[in-house]
This record gives structure tokens, sequence and C-alpha cells, in this order.
């Protein structure tokens, strides 16, 4: 049994917690643990970066030196973790200054971190450390005849890109029987927070993503990061009535989408539990199951 | 607190960049401590590791070496050979009881005027600490 | 010795911190010094005076003057000392300014370090040995390497002094891009017409060897005496038959992707790189070739009425002797499939500026009209700056003149496509140069929209009806504060300029460095951009930094008025800090020979020993600190005087 030393981070809690359930699942079926780090904290990735990137790095730092601890690895599930958590932990190595701002800040609570821990998102441990063949011989559910649009979103590639090749998602998708689609935006900006403060932007973006997968007849989205999960389907509703589409398709993350492949229960995968567009979704899985 | 203890410290500039570069620092008028020396030589690579033991010999608290960023020697590759001098040189030195700070090597360019003040005072202020070397006096130098 | 030290007051910036009187005194009281002055300002009329006087009076041996830095005003001590017969490497300075009062907050301390470095450099002078800077003779000729505008144009300016130039290039026409541009910024100039003549000139200078379609081997030497081997290419067609008539290249059925025009179109295997070519001579593209590839064909002899057509021609070397070499090899454009966001090669009607250059060209692809693939007239263009430059994905420097020719498409667009609808997108404009910022203005009040802002990616997924068809640019506008999407028909973009395949190569072939950006390093970035470390070898144009014309030009007469220099005096002067052996203590080990980036230790075939060739040393001392013997030793920095400098630092 694999040990991943993990750190779920607060989108995995609450709203999106399909994602924490899901990954659980999946370790059942593939063979690893997410053992959660202790007292963790928010990873950094919030608006704050925009007032001080330093200090942010420093709520990284904290959950670095208590994942030091126990290894040199910590993996991650939600890409804005992910960068957040990878950048405090390269800019650590790569700035003097910031490394002693972060150390000065652990020493006052009686932590130390001596930059040896490697960020990892979940999809890399997925892809990298599990054969293809492996996964392939799991598949209890071929997806037959469902197009899937692959979203990576943009952290995981930018600007510390994670150790999986530009269409790791496509490959998996197309082990679990599915077709992806050639999603040309698949690593763009999906619009961050800006769909709350700048709902043109923001929008605008989504709207963007959204028409392509429209357009190349994908019934279904797969993401690696909460929040981008959030904006494609959470906002339909709200791009919808900005642009008069009528966009309506279901967003569940890799992790949901392999397990069910994999044979795991809806409910253990916290399918159809999510959000507004979450009943959608539950349907046209079960139309492929035929 | 007792006074910071006198010592002096021998620094090799090389004549293309850290040399310049001291220059530069003395043209903004950057303030540092009077405890490095400068000699001028054409290259890094000039410095003979004897004259860094001699340095020390003659009563140097401390050597510093500043040559030019590796790639930017004016003699194509002087400072690779002053730094695969120095590590084996450093090795030696330290060996011999020598303390690590009383010898250091830096690459400063002609346009580092505060880097090169800020050795001087950083590798000052680490010197004072460990005080004057007094090798003279406990190793006897055959004439 | 006698030496005479003499101690500036430099106004007040050292005597304001230092007690020059007291400093004075200990100078007076040291070793071998005769005579010990403070003055107020050394290197003034009347202070160099004192020292001429001096050395007359008590029959000085040496100098020492405490003052500024070096690197201020030792030429000028060097040259009263020589005026009063001394020789000027017996003078030598101590940085009391820059070193001593201008750092030091305590008067005391600093009086203190100066008498410290006063000591050093007496102790120094007084084993100092006079020297004599190195003299070598210089051959009368000059190489330039690359014939594009600043080959073409250094060349011309040494032939017309009167000197031989060899002008080498690689392609089988000099021209190099220029020669490939419509127009030039901002007077519009058409590019080939101000070029061809200089080409023409270059053809017709009695005292210009062209070396066409020819490359550098290798070269040896040093400067006055380089020894050149190049080797000329075969263009399988004998160059003094033929005429260009250019009937073979009409009748050949073999093609291949035109690389004058980026491969927009084809050319035959046999042709004449383009009408203006300069030599005006058909060559053959081996790969292409009919013969060549499968034994067929022929066509050319049989049409060939000058009987030039040679496919048994063989590569030519010879060995050339130069006394200094001007490289101009000038840059490549950014490869702008490495942005891969802006789909090029995926996407039809994304095309990069030089494209554009051969599009606008009245003897381009076609024929000079602006058209998308499928033959249509765009009706809206989008121009992106800076592709490939100002990215930390791919080269963080600016390249200086895509601003300029961005502006000269979108005025081109306008002039041409009756309304068309231009974009430009741009980080910041830069129209530093003479006529530029007015022809940015010009072009804004054409119409053109300026955008200042980067886009994120082209796509040609369309969300509604007005998309469909088009590619969409998504870009922020930074001064809207909006992310927009732009559908526009064709897509211009303005590529960098990079260091070309080959510099590594020619930089190693010439003992040139290179900057972390790929270019050639000059000598000093500001004070010597067209000179190189290495004595002779000079560099001009693109090839030193992204540059346009004007600058070329300029540096290319800066670059020959130096090799001029050179050939002019008739002699090299070299500093006279030599690597000497002590024969005596010399073991034969070799261990010096490869310290030597300048290849100037050799071992002597008779006694076994390492020699200097002191042609080559330039007097750096990594030999001399890496003999095990002790046998080298570096005049000017003998190990004696370091050692002398350190007692006087220590004592």
């Amino acid at each position: 049994m694999k040990v991943l030393q993990f750190f779920p981070g607060c989108s995995l809690m609450g709203f999106n917690e399909s994602y924490y359930a899901s990954s659980i699942a999946l370790g059942k079926i593939l063979g690893y643990k997410l053992d959660e780090i202790e007292d963790w904290n928010c990873c950094g990735a919030t608006a704050y970066s925009s007032i001080s990137e330093e200090k942010t790095f420093l709520a990284g730092a904290r959950n670095l030196a208590i994942a030091e601890k126990k290894s040199h690895e910590l993996t991650v599930a939600c890409g804005a973790c992910y960068a957040a958590l990878s950048k405090a932990a390269q800019y650590y190595g790569e700035s003097d200054k910031l490394a002693a701002l972060m150390n000065g800040a652990l020493n006052e609570v009686g932590l130390v971190y001596d930059g040896k821990v490697k960020v990892r998102h979940l999809l890399e441990v997925v892809f990298n450390e599990y054969p293809m063949e492996m996964l392939q011989s799991r598949v209890k559910r071929p997806l037959k005849g469902i197009k899937i649009a692959p979203y990576y979103g943009c952290m995981i590639f930018r600007p510390i890109p994670a150790n999986i090749p530009h269409d790791a998602l496509e490959r998996l998708i197309s082990m679990v029987g599915a077709e992806p689609i050639d999603f040309q935006a698949k690593d763009k900006c999906c619009g961050g927070m800006l769909v709350n403060n700048r709902p043109d932007v923001g929008l605008q973006l989504v709207r963007g993503l959204l028409s392509e997968v429209q357009m190349k007849g994908a019934q279904l989205i797969i993401t690696t990061c909460p929040l981008c999960q959030l904006n494609m389907e959470l906002y339909q509703g709200a791009v919808n009535k900005r642009y008069g589409t009528d966009f309506n398709i279901p967003v569940i993350y890799f992790t949901q989408m392999l397990g069910y492949a994999f044979g795991a229960s809806p409910e253990e995968l916290k399918l159809g539990t999510e959000l507004i567009s979450g009943l959608p979704v539950l349907q046209k899985v079960e139309v492929a199951k035929k | 607190m007792s006074e910071p203890q006198k010592v002096r410290i021998v620094a090799f500039l090389c004549r293309w960049c850290s040399y310049a570069g001291a220059d530069l620092a003395g043209v903004n008028r950057t303030k540092y401590l009077p405890n490095v020396f400068p000699i001028k030589v054409p290259c890094s690579a000039r410095m003979d590791p004897e004259l860094v033991l001699k340095a020390f010999a003659e009563g140097a608290d401390g050597v510093l070496l500043a040559g030019c960023h590796p790639g930017d020697c004016h003699y194509l590759r002087g400072n690779y050979k002053a730094l695969r001098r120095y590590n084996l040189l450093k090795k030696f030195v330290t060996q011999m009881g020598i303390e690590n700070d009383r010898l250091r090597l830096e690459w400063i360019s002609a346009s580092e005027g505060s880097r090169y003040a800020e050795v001087v005072n950083d590798m000052t202020s680490k010197v004072q600490k460990l005080g004057p070397l007094k090798w003279r006096r406990e190793i006897a130098i055959e004439a | 010795m006698k030496i005479g030290v003499y101690v500036c007051h430099c106004g007040t910036n050292i005597s304001g911190v230092v007690d020059v009187q007291k400093v004075t005194e200990y100078a007076s009281s040291l070793p071998n010094v005769a005579v010990a002055r403070d003055y107020k300002y050394m290197c003034s009329e009347p202070g160099q005076n004192l020292i001429i006087e001096d050395i007359k009076k008590f029959g000085l041996d040496g100098v020492v003057v405490a003052a500024c830095s070096p690197t201020m005003h030792e030429p000028t001590f060097q040259a009263a000392v020589f005026r009063a017969g001394m020789n000027p490497y017996m003078f030598q300075m101590a940085s009391i300014r820059e070193h001593v009062s201008w750092v030091t907050q305590d008067p005391n301390e600093a009086t203190e370090k100066a008498k410290r470095l006063i000591e050093a450099a007496v102790f120094r002078d007084a084993l100092q040995a006079p020297l004599e800077k190195r003299r070598i003779p210089v051959g009368q000729a000059v190489l330039v390497v690359g014939g594009g505008i600043a080959g073409i144009e250094a060349a011309l300016k040494v032939a017309n002094a009167g000197k031989k130039v060899y002008l080498v290039e690689k392609s089988p026409s000099i021209g190099g891009h220029m020669a490939q541009f419509d127009k030039t910024f901002p007077t519009l100039d058409c590019s080939q017409c101000i070029l061809t003549p200089k080409m023409v000139e270059v053809a017709r200078n009695p005292n210009v060897e062209l070396l066409d379609y020819s490359e550098v081997k290798n070269i040896s030497g040093h400067v006055g005496d380089f020894k050149v081997t190049v080797v000329r290419k075969p263009r399988y067609v004998d160059s003094t038959k033929c005429t260009g008539c250019g009937i073979c290249s009409t009748k050949c059925p073999g093609k291949a992707p035109d690389e004058f025009n980026l491969g927009m179109n084809k050319r035959k295997s046999i042709y004449v790189p383009f009408p203006q070519a300069v030599p005006l001579k058909a060559v053959i593209d081996r790969d292409s070739c009919l013969y060549f590839q499968k034994n067929i064909c022929k066509v050319c002899i049989k049409f060939c009425s000058a009987n030039a057509i040679d496919f048994d021609q063989k590569p030519v070397e010879r060995t050339l002797g130069v006394g200094a070499i001007v490289l101009a090899t000038g840059f490549k454009p950014f490869d702008a499939a490495r942005a891969p966001e802006y789909g090029y090669g995926r996407f039809t009607n994304v095309i990069t500026s030089l494209e554009f250059e051969r599009m606008t060209s009245a003897s381009g692809p076609t024929a000079g009209k602006i058209v998308l693939k499928d033959g249509k007239e765009p009706k809206s263009v989008a121009i992106i700056h800076c592709v490939g430059s100002r990215n930390v994905n791919n080269n963080v420097y600016c390249s200086k003149i895509c601003c300029m020719q961005s502006l000269k498409h979108a005025h081109l667009l306008k002039e041409h496509v009756p309304g068309v609808t231009v974009y430009n997108f741009f980080i910041d404009l830069r129209a530093a140069g003479k006529g530029y910022e007015e022809f940015y203005r010009r072009v804004m009040e054409e119409g053109t929209i300026m955008v200042r802002g980067r886009p994120a990616y082209i796509t040609d997924v369309p969300v509604d009806a007005s998309e469909k068809g088009k590619l969409v640019l998504v870009a922020e506008d930074t001064v809207l504060s909006s992310v927009r999407r732009y559908p526009v028909d064709m897509v211009i973009l303005s590529v960098g300029l990079e260091a070309s395949d080959d510099a590594k190569d020619i930089a190693r072939t010439f003992t040139c460095s290179r900057t972390a950006d790929g270019f050639f390093l000059e000598k000093h970035p500001k004070l010597a951009p067209v000179a190189t470390p290495t004595a002779g070898v000079f560099i001009a144009g693109a090839c030193q930094g992204p540059k346009d014309i004007p600058e070329s030009v300029a540096q290319a007469a800066g670059a020959a008025a130096e090799a001029m220099s050179i050939m002019v005096k008739g002699y090299f002067e070299l500093d006279p800090y030599l690597a000497r052996i002590n024969e005596e203590l010399c073991s034969g080990c070799g261990v010096c020979l490869n310290l030597c980036p300048y290849n100037a230790l050799e071992r002597d075939p008779q006694t076994g020993l390492s020699k200097v060739v002191e042609e080559l040393c330039q007097g750096c001392g990594a030999c001399v600190a890496g003999c095990p013997s002790n046998a080298l030793d570096l005049d000017g920095f003998k190990t004696k005087q370091v050692e002398a400098e350190m007692e006087g630092i220590l004592a």
C-alpha cells in the first residue's frame, strides 16, 4: 500500500468534498492511501497574493515545514494549491531572501523548513506511478461512446509544470474507453476569481471554454482543480444569462471518471451530489452505463 | 561589547571585473569597512595557491579572491581555473586549521560596486569574529 | 632604487578624509624612497611638472603616485614620466581615493589604509623592471565574414581606403536578410533598391575579393598575422562561364522550397537565388537535383549555351593571410513554432513578419499581393509584437526592431488593402530612432488600432456566428482593463532576432565569447561595442545583438575603422605583460601547455621545455599560477612583486 502524504486544502473540504471522496475511493482501487498532514493551513492561493506575494508564501511554507517532518513528498489534488505550494517550495530554493523570511516566520512557531519537500499533483502521481496497462486492467465500466473534454486548467502547467505530458488526461480518457476531444483551450485560464469581481472578463473566458467543448460535441468535462470545476459548472447559468447561450454540460473530477470506470459506486465517488448541475451529470453517466 | 578586533584582509582583484567593481563602489561613495586591502592582478587565474598561503604566513587574517562571473572572463576561462584551484586550496587550508571564513572567492563584475562593499563588510565582520589569525606566531617559518 | 612618492589631495576628495601630511611623512620614511611630496592636484600640469623635475633633480628611477584609480590617470602619469625620460612601466599608482577616502568613514582608519596601500605600491615598484610594449607587424588584408549589410559596408569601407578585403559569404549570394525586406522603416525606401547598388559595388571593387558560397573552416595565428582556411562549396556550375541567364532554371524539372521566400513557394533545383543576386550565377541544390539523386535528367547541360554546368565540381580550399577580421554574420529570426499558443504551422493564415515582407515584395511569391492562403484579400489583420522576445519562456531580451517593423507592416496593409482593419498588439512601443516616433504617429493617424496587451492565444473555435471562419485572438487590453476576443482573417507574428545557428561554431573558431543571449561578446558594452577581447577580431551588425540597419551600418564602419587603424599603423601594440619561462627551472612537464586559452605556450621540440609564443600571450597569468616548478613568471605582475605588495599591506 503506497502512502501519499496529502494536503487537501480548503477546496477539498465542504463544497468540493466529492474530489476528496473520489480521490480516496480511487486510492482503494489502485492501492494508495492518502495520509492527510497534521494541522495544515491555507496554502496561500488567495487574492492576498496581490497584496503581498511574500506573505502568501509564508502560509505555504508552514505546510511544507509540517510535511517535511514526515516525508519529502507532498501530494495535492487542487490545481491552485499545487501552484501555490510548488511555487513556495521552488522559490525557497531560488531566493535566499525568501528562504530567510520563511524560516524567520517558521522559527517563531517552532518550525523549520529545509527545502526538501517535492510537491506533486495527484494527476502526476496517478499517471506516473501506475503503468497504463495496469490501469487498463482495472476498467470495469468502459465509458464507450462518450466524448469527454480534458480540462487541465492553467496551474498544472504554469509556472511550475507538473511532470506529466501535455496529453495525460487524453490518454486516461482513451484508456477508459471514451473519446477525448481535441480541446485547444484545455490549459487556458478558467477566469479564476474574476468570475466574481470582473464577470465581464471571467465569464467571457468561461464562455470561450464551454463554446469549444460544446462545438466539439463533448458530453462531459473532467478537471484537475476545484476552482476550475466551480467556474465551469456553477457559473454555466451566469454565462447563459449573460450571453444567451444554452450550456448544460456536467463537469466532474478526473478521479471521479477513473473511479467510475474502475467500478466504484456513484455514492462512494459522490457523483451527483455536488452542485446545481449535479443531477444531469449522474443521468449522463447512467446513460453511458447502458 | 568589546571593540572589533583589528584584522587585515588581503584581496586579490582581477583587473577587468572586480577591481573595476571596487572602483565603482568608490565612485558611488559606498562606505565599507577599511580592513580589506586590494591588490590588482590581471586575472583571477593569476592566483597561485602559494601566494594565498604566503599571505596568511605574512600576517593576513583573511584572503579574498575576486574575479569575473563565469563566462565573462576577459581572458576567456581564467576564472574557471581560479575556481578549481580555490576549491582544492580551501580543503587544504581548512585542514591546516585556518577557519572557513578566512578564505573566500567571489565573482564581482565591473558593475557590481555595491556587491563589492557588501562582500567586504560581510567578510570583515566574519573575520573580526574569529579574531586575528596569528599564524605567524604559532607556526615557525623556516627562513 | 630611487623612488619618488607623490600624494594627491585631489582637491578635498582625498585630503578631506585622509591626513595627507602624515601619509607623505610616512612615505618618505620607507626604504628606497628618495623624495615624498603632497600636492593638491597631481594630474594637473604643475602637478605633473613636480614629478618631471624631481626625476631630473634626484635621478629617480621609479615613481609612485597615490591618488585616484589607475583606471583614471595611470596613462596620464605614465606619459609624464616618459616625457622625463623614464620607462612608463616604472610608474606605479596607489588608489587612495576610490579605495580609501571615498569609502572609509573614519579618518584615522582611512589614513592608516592609505599608508598601507602606498607602502605596498612602493615595495612593488622597487622590484619593477622597465618594460616595452610589444609591437607585432600587421598583414595588409582584412577578412570580413558575412555578406549582409554590415559585412558589405565594412568591406567597402576598407576597400575604399585602399586595403584588400576578402568577403566570405556562406550563401550563394550576398545581401543577407536586408535583401529579403520589402520596405525599410521609417523612410519606406525599397530595401533592395538601396542595397543592390552596394552589392554591385562589392562585385566591382578591385580591392574586394568576394568568396561566395564559402565558409571559414579554421584560423590560426594572431592579430596582424591570421592564417584563415576557407572552403568554397561546389555550385556544380562554373562561375567563370555562367552568365546568370536563367534558362537552366526554366527548363529544370526538379523543385524544392525557395529559401529566399522562406518556403512560401518553390524554386528549381538549379537556380539563381534572386534576380538581384551578387554574384548573378546559378547554383545546383544536390538534395533535389534529379541527376544527383537518381542519375537522370541533365536537362540543364542541354540548354546551357555557356557550357557552365559541372557536376564533378569539388569543394576548393584555400588559405588567406590577413591582419584583422570583422565578423558580420547576422542573425536568424525566432522560430514562431516555439510560441505554440499562436498556432504558427497549425493555422494557415498565421504568418511571420519576414514571410509578410516576402509577401509584400513585388518579386515575392504573391507578386506583392497581400492575400490569405485561399487567394482572397484579408478584411482584418492582427500584428503581434514581441513574439519570442521579452519572454521568460523564449528570449528575455527585447529584439529592438520588431515594433518599428510591425508599424511598417500596419502601414503597408493600410496602403495596399483598402478598408482593412489592422490591430497591433504590443507590450511597450519602442520607437527610439531618428524619425521613428514620427512614423509611429503617422501609423496611428492612419487608423491602425493599437492594443496594449500581449495576446494569450489564438483559436479558430468560434463562440458565435461573427467568429466563424476567423482566427480569434484572446487578449487583455490593459488600457481598458478588459479581456477581449478579436476575430481577424490574418495574423502576422513579429518574431524576434536570435543569434544565428552557427554562432556557436563561429565563436569557437574565432576565439570569440558569447553573452548569455547567444550573441557575440563585445569588449565593452558601452565603450567598445565593435571590438572583442580577442585582439584583431571585430564584430559588426546583428551578430553583436539585435539592431536596425542604420546601427548595423554604423557599427560596420566602426569595425572597419578599427581594422584600418591596425593596417595603417603597420604594427599592433600589445601590453608588455608577458609570461616568461626560466629555462633553468622548467622541467618540461607540460602542465602549462593546456592552461593557456590563447594557445600561447608550446613545447620546444628541441629542448623539450615550454616556450612562450609572445605574439599570442595576453598576460593573464593562468600558466604562472599553475606551474609546479615556479618556472613561469609574469612581467609586470611578478610573483615577487605581488609578495612585496602583500608585505607592504601587512607591515
